[in-house]
């Protein structure tokens, strides 16, 4: 018998039998908590509405908790988190996320249109595994195209990066 | 009481006034490029008519109010013709809101007539979205005594109204949608608070103080926590094994426009059907045209005699399904409107530049700002029936060629070009931060179920509510017996306690019935 297949059973069983409570809403409790401890001291017309929706966030983020709870206690299927994915599908998004990041942190230091250029050829070589010469042209192709509509044909402001406005 | 005006209820004056401001180069040009644009987003599968709202919307701050109006309602009335030619062509929708156009669409491709499938979705879709703004039109008179109903208690609580509807209509989890809607809520508190002026949550960002811009949360929540599901998106080849472009040489054949027309004569009860039903969806806030069309199709299919042939190129369902989810402009409309409720990410931008522009959603628009009004219709029509039109004539042999492009590979110019709005909204970089955060929030709330739309329209609505909240509590000195004086109150807590009932009945019923069937199991297996 191959090693996974005799892993996956036990992985269950430890999973039945310890409940980890969901992330996304511990963290939405988190942050209420945290906005409520701000504006507690506030004045009375500041503090009233942050209360309330901090309140609603801590008041439906422990009825989840629990519901959870329950349906792990009675061991049925949380039918309410993530999809689970595989391994490969969880590199790709993280990936592409760490591509939408840095395109905007570029976006900063080197300006639209060098972003444009860079991003867009990281994109095609890396993510979409184009050659070398589809992304390049790729990347001179999305960059123009957005200084020609932005710049020349509507007259808007292309933002030019850190960098760049240090530099001149 | 209605109100007549100069020369009915309708106020003709300012219909001609909002006629001028279409009727001009500029005007029909706008008109003409966000039905366009529009249409090719919505072909495109993974993107949607909202991206191309978001993407024109940083335009609109260079334009005058009633202009930007006739650029995101052209763009937010064609957003639903595009999707049905590739869910007819390629068996895959071009946005979710064209998923039930497939299940008769695609075999009517199948058997060989495609352009006369396209041509009835086309047609349809028109009579579904004219029909549907004739009847918003046709309440115009009875929306201002309506929304005279809603002083600030009334305010308050029919936001809150919207939410738990939304939660009880959604296919994600009751509660996560209200947590989406409270998070919303709370992050709206954000910057200098409505009454006093405290600066709350700003971390001592001056960028911060007028709140969290709400350009960069559309920006961030749409096109950029979208792009991660767009890049990983694969170009399906269609169930016959042909390729795209196969297909696409598959529709160079001789137009089918009169037999469509005539199918479509011919079935006027599925075409009545089907739109009161997305009409009477898109009333409701949230629901949205996706639901609208899956139930128009069904409607229809229950309603028309000889069922068995649905599902297998009946013209009826192609009728039922694509009037439905362009019927759902006219009904969204309303509570957008007369209340300020957004029902959609849609009409949620539509509502936030009519904010942004001084312009509050409500009574305002029916008294004072008619001629806005009348500028939003004339846009929602016009662009329904040019959208159509340009479909119809041959516009998709030309546009039809943007489907061979992989999804995939529009990812870097729609994140571009959505920057470039972005930074085009305030010329201030400090949004791209809070587009990145709100990209980080989107991707979340999109993989555990949350809801992205309740989370948007509470934050957009946020400053709002605080306010009538405020308002409502100073009215009473501080009673929160406010939140129950009124008819309408009474009738909003009665809808949100029939809602919060109906879900916890329908959780206690699967709870006992997954236990049995779990208890069931357990003595099988012993």
């Amino acid at each position: 018998m191959s090693a996974p297949e005799t892993r996956e059973p036990n992985v269950a069983r430890e999973r039945q039998g310890i409940w980890i409570p969901d992330w996304t809403v511990s963290l939405v409790i988190v942050v209420a908590l945290v906005f409520v401890v701000i504006a507690w001291p506030m004045n009375a017309y500041a503090a009233r509405f942050p209360l309330l929706a901090g309140g609603m966030c801590l008041v439906l983020g422990v009825l989840e908790l629990t519901a959870q709870y329950l349906r792990h206690r009675s061991g049925l299927a949380d039918t309410a988190s993530a999809e689970p994915a595989d391994r490969q599908a969880r590199v790709e998004s993280a990936i592409i996320i760490s591509w939408v990041f840095l395109s905007v942190l570029s976006i900063y230091l080197l300006g639209m249109l060098g972003t444009a250029f860079a991003s867009t050829l990281v994109y095609y070589r890396v993510i979409d595994k184009r050659s070398w010469k589809v992304s390049v042209v790729m990347g001179f192709v999305v960059a123009v195209f957005l200084w020609i509509s932005f710049d020349v044909l509507a007259g808007f402001y292309i933002y030019e990066g850190f960098l760049l406005r240090r530099l001149t | 009481m209605l109100r007549w005006g100069p020369v009915g209820l309708w106020g003709h004056m300012e219909i001609v006034e909002a006629l001028s401001i279409a009727f001009t180069v500029e005007g029909l040009l706008l008109i003409l490029a966000g039905c366009v644009l529009a249409m090719l987003m919505g072909m495109l599968p993974g993107l949607s008519g909202t991206e191309a709202l978001l993407i024109v919307l940083p335009f609109t701050f260079h334009l005058g109010l009633n202009e930007s109006m006739l650029i995101l309602c052209s763009a937010y009335a064609s957003s639903y013709v595009g999707g049905a030619l590739t869910s007819i062509v390629f068996g895959i929708p071009g946005s979710s809101t064209n998923l039930a156009t497939i299940i008769d669409g695609y075999p009517l491709h199948k058997q060989g007539r495609t352009i006369f499938a396209v041509n009835v979705a086309f047609i349809a879709s028109a009579i579904g979205g004219l029909i549907s703004i004739g009847l918003l039109v046709a309440l115009i008179p009875f929306m201002e005594p309506v929304s005279l109903l809603f002083g600030p208690p009334e305010w308050f609580l029919i936001v809150i109204f919207g939410l738990v509807v939304l939660a009880f209509s959604s296919e994600s989890s009751f509660l996560r949608v209200l947590i989406s809607g409270a998070f919303g809520l709370l992050l709206a508190t954000v910057g200098m608070s409505v009454i006093g002026g405290t600066q709350r949550y700003t971390m001592g960002l001056t960028d911060l103080w007028g709140g969290i811009p709400i350009i960069a949360s559309f920006i961030g929540l749409y096109p950029l926590a979208e792009a991660v599901d767009l890049a990983r998106t694969e170009w399906k080849k269609n169930e016959d094994g042909a390729e795209a472009r196969e297909v696409l040489e598959g529709l160079k054949r001789k137009g089918q426009l009169r037999e469509a027309a005539a199918a479509v004569a011919r079935n006027p009860y599925p075409l009545g059907v089907g739109t009161f039903t997305g009409w009477f969806v898109g009333l409701v806030p949230g629901v949205g045209a996706s639901l609208a069309s899956i139930l128009g199709y069904l409607v229809v299919k229950q309603v028309s005699p000889n069922q068995d042939s649905f599902g297998k190129g009946d013209v009826r369902g192609v009728i039922g399904a694509e009037t439905a989810n362009n019927a759902t402009v006219g009904g969204a409309l309303i509570p957008a409107l007369a209340l300020g409720i957004p029902g959609s990410v849609n009409t949620a931008v539509l509502l936030g530049v009519m904010m942004i522009n001084g312009v509050q959603p409500g009574t305002n628009v029916f008294t004072s700002d008619l001629t806005l009004l009348w500028t939003i219709l004339v846009a929602v029509t016009l662009s329904t029936v040019l959208a159509s039109t340009i479909m119809i004539l041959g516009g998709w042999r030309l546009v039809a060629g943007i489907a061979r492009v992989p999804p995939r590979s529009t990812v870097p110019a729609i994140a571009m070009i959505a920057c470039m709005s972005l930074l085009l909204a305030r010329g201030n970089p400090f949004d791209l931060s809070v587009a990145i955060v709100m990209a980080a929030i989107g991707i979340v709330l999109k993989k555990y179920r949350f809801s992205r739309v309740a989370f948007i329209i509470a934050l957009l609505l946020g400053p709002l509510v605080e306010q009538s909240y405020l308002q409502a509590l100073s009215i009473s000195r501080g009673s929160y017996l406010v939140f129950f004086e009124s008819w309408v109150a009474i009738v909003l807590w009665a809808v949100i306690a029939l809602c919060v009932g109906v879900h916890v009945r329908n959780v206690a019923r699967a709870w006992r019935g997954r236990h049995a069937g779990a208890t069931v199991a357990q003595g099988a297996g012993r």
